[in-house]
């Protein structure tokens, strides 16, 4: 049964599934986390830089110098380098009057310049040139007149403070998506290893021949499985009630013909008795043949019956194909002497053991010699052989008819007959052959004889040592 | 000569007593296996064909049955069941003979008589009298290398005269001997056969010779 099911697409497996189910709320807290850490860390980094920003607003105005009318900061020029290029940040200053109008300093720090009256430091957004900076400004005393008030604005591109709010938050969420990747991938893991048994089971379970329906080993599989294990053995155990009931109904069947068709045969004996005339003689014969026909049908049916595989094994021991070839074959002189065929019999010197049903042995040596009969016309041959090799082959060979060679797989189809043989056959008898065959583990191979002419059946069966044997038995 | 068919399909067990009947012997039919087993106490039968598939006792019921009684008539078992294990059952509980269903008629015939001779002639294949020789495996009765024609009664009458010689049967004997439940064959119908038989050995030098109440003996006549 190699025909996978199609897993329908709207399906994921079980893997995908709870991986999925894990891992996508994972990965959106972990966006909401990098969301809040960025948010905290431009917190902590404004708070960091504001207040170095300060410092610089403090040192302008420790520089600050006044003659009472004018106001100059003394910032050396090595200062004033420092200051403007503060590490990777361009740093602006500005020394505001008291109602706000700059008075010297760096005039591109925009405006507006709005509550003058606070006493605190003040903090602000602006754009300068496309770029962000941050701007403090601080009231200061002026130097010996302590009633002026003047400010001073310090303004910084954002540089900085970037890169520090970066680094916090990579130095969270990096960690955070390690952790996350290493949670997949053990989790990952873990679904794997207790999908093991399920995989386990799954190669059980496809391995197998159509015909066993053993149950399925249910203590490997996970309580979670278990289940469905249960599900399945119940199944195949009404499958092979089912299938058993269907052999047991075509045994049946073939059996109940059996009383009606002897009492017909015997009806039919005593009516031929009677008979007074020659046409009646003819009419009785051919209803005999029919009745013998239906005979030998039902026979057939049951031997087929008898020969499926739900019936393996029960008989099985170990028998002596020799023994069971020579009785069958020399059953058969009387029919062959009748229709003038030699018939030869050629064994092993020593038994040729093999593991198997006899009753169903016989019953495949029998339809094939009763076919070599058949369809061989007299005076021609039939030779039942036995050889030894790396299997026990048994070989049936004819010098009739032959089978036509696009012809030789179909006869093993059941109710198949070659047309024009005008011989009486039902069709099951090569069907019976290749069943029987199979439950015994043999190979049938079908060619024509020597020189083209007649049929070579050959049946190839293993060789049984007793551990085969027991091989053969734990398998079914 | 008296046999018992324990079968079930009324059919069969009809066709197959009128055959036997036509042979000469007297039927009787049993369709289940407690009729079988009954009719087997009267122990008046020479030979059972016997269905295994029987209603209410099955056949291999009968037969342990009737080996317990110790009653030794030949079984011929008649089944459609044809696995090696009922084969082989059927026999170790004492059955003489298998045969499957459906079965060629000379083929029941032979084993029929076979079975008898055996029982009944101890495997003798000819018996002989004075000229009369009768052969057992074909029932076939000759005096002085001549064929007698006889009547399936006659044959019947003479068989039981031949098992018992030297020794007088009564008509009540012969009577239940050749008689079945459906066929009541009267004693005066069993004068009319020995009449008969007198008539066609009278001239091979043997007659039958009527005791006053011992019965008939076959002698020869000087
Ligand atoms: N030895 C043979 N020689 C020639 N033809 C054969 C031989 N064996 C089988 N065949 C052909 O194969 C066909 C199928 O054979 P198979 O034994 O299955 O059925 P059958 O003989 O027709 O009927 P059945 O065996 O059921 O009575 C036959 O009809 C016959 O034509
Ligand atoms: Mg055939």
């Amino acid at each position: 049964m190699k025909n996978q099911v199609k897993s329908s697409s709207n399906i994921q497996p079980i893997r995908i599934q709870l991986l999925s189910s894990l891992l996508i709320p994972l990965l959106i807290l972990w966006v909401i986390s990098a969301a809040v850490a960025y948010y905290l860390a431009i917190g902590f980094a404004d708070d960091a830089y504001d207040r170095e920003l300060i410092n610089s607003a403090d040192s302008v105005a420790a520089r600050l110098r006044t003659n009472g009318t004018k106001i100059w900061a003394d910032i050396p020029p090595a200062a004033q380098a420092i200051l403007h290029y503060n590490r990777q940040d361009q740093i602006y200053y500005q020394v505001l009057s008291q109602d706000g109008t700059r008075i010297f300093g760096d005039a591109v720090i925009p405006g507006p310049v709005t509550g003058l009256q606070a006493a605190e430091p003040m903090f602000r957004y602006a754009s300068l040139e496309g770029n962000k900076i941050r701007i403090a400004r601080i009231r200061v005393q002026v130097p010996d007149y302590p009633s002026k008030v003047i400010f001073v604005q310090v303004a910084e591109t954002l540089h900085a403070r970037q890169r520090l709010a970066e680094q916090i938050l990579l130095s969270i969420m990096i960690p955070q998506l390690v952790l996350i990747c290493l949670g997949a991938a053990s989790i990952w893991r873990g679904i794997t290893r207790s999908l093991i048994p399920l995989k386990n089971l799954t190669d059980a379970i496809s391995k197998r021949s159509q015909t066993d329906l053993t149950a399925v080993e249910e203590s490997e599989a996970p309580r979670e499985v278990r289940p469905l294990v249960t599900a399945i053995n119940d199944l195949l155990l009404r499958l092979k009630s089912e299938i058993e009931s269907q052999r047991r109904f075509v045994a049946n069947a073939a059996h109940q013909f059996r009383t009606p068709l002897a009492a017909l045969k015997t009806y039919i004996y005593y009516a031929k008795r009677l008979a007074e005339n020659e046409e009646m003689d003819s009419v009785l014969e051919k209803i005999d043949i029919g009745t013998e026909r239906m005979s030998h049908l039902s026979n057939k049916l049951l031997a087929l019956a008898k020969a499926e595989p739900s019936n393996r094994f029960d008989h099985y021991r170990q028998v002596d194909l020799n023994y069971i070839a020579s009785e069958i074959t020399a059953s058969f002189t009387p029919a062959a002497t009748k229709k003038n065929l030699e018939v030869t019999f050629s064994g092993l010197d020593s038994p040729a053991l093999i593991y198997g049903d006899p009753e169903n042995l016989a019953e495949l040596v029998t339809n094939l010699v009763e076919n070599a009969i058949l369809y061989t016309k007299p005076g021609g041959r039939v030779a039942v052989r036995i050889a030894n090799g790396e299997q026990i082959k048994l070989i049936v060979e004819d010098n009739g008819t032959g089978i036509p060679k696009d012809e030789r797989e179909e006869v093993f189809e059941r109710f198949y007959r070659v047309l024009g043989t005008n011989m009486p056959g039902s069709g099951l008898g090569l069907p019976i052959v290749k069943e029987i065959a199979n439950s015994h583990g043999a190979r049938v191979s079908l060619e024509e004889g020597n020189s083209g002419i007649g049929t070579i059946v050959s049946v190839y069966f293993p060789k049984q040592t007793e551990s085969l044997a027991n091989n053969f038995h734990l398998k079914a | 000569m008296r046999i018992l068919i324990a079968e079930d399909d009324q059919l069969l067990a009809d066709g197959l007593s009128m055959v036997l009947r036509d042979n000469g012997y007297a039927i009787d039919i049993a369709p289940t296996g407690a009729d079988a087993d009954a009719a087997l106490m009267s122990g008046i039968y020479d030979l059972l064909i016997l269905d295994l598939g029987l209603p209410s006792l099955n056949g291999l019921e009968i037969l342990k049955r009737l080996r317990d009684r110790e009653q030794t008539l030949p079984v011929l078992i008649l089944t459609a069941r044809d696995r090696l294990e009922d084969r082989v059952l059927g026999l170790d509980l004492g059955a003489n003979d298998y045969i499957t269903k459906p079965f060629a008629l000379p083929e029941l015939e032979a084993r029929i008589r076979a079975l008898l001779r055996k029982n009944l002639w101890s495997n003798r294949r000819e018996i002989t009298f004075g000229s009369l020789s009768f052969n057992t495996a074909s029932r076939v009765v000759t005096a002085n290398q001549q064929v007698l024609d006889l009547s399936a009664r006659e044959l019947a009458v003479l068989e039981i005269l031949l098992q018992r010689l030297g020794q007088a049967v009564n008509k009540d004997q012969i009577t239940d001997l050749v008689s079945s439940w459906d066929l009541e064959v009267t004693g005066n119908a069993i004068v009319i056969a020995i009449h008969r038989l007198r008539k066609k050995l009278e001239d091979h030098g043997i007659t039958i010779k009527a005791s006053r109440g011992l019965g008939y003996r076959l002698e020869e006549s000087s």
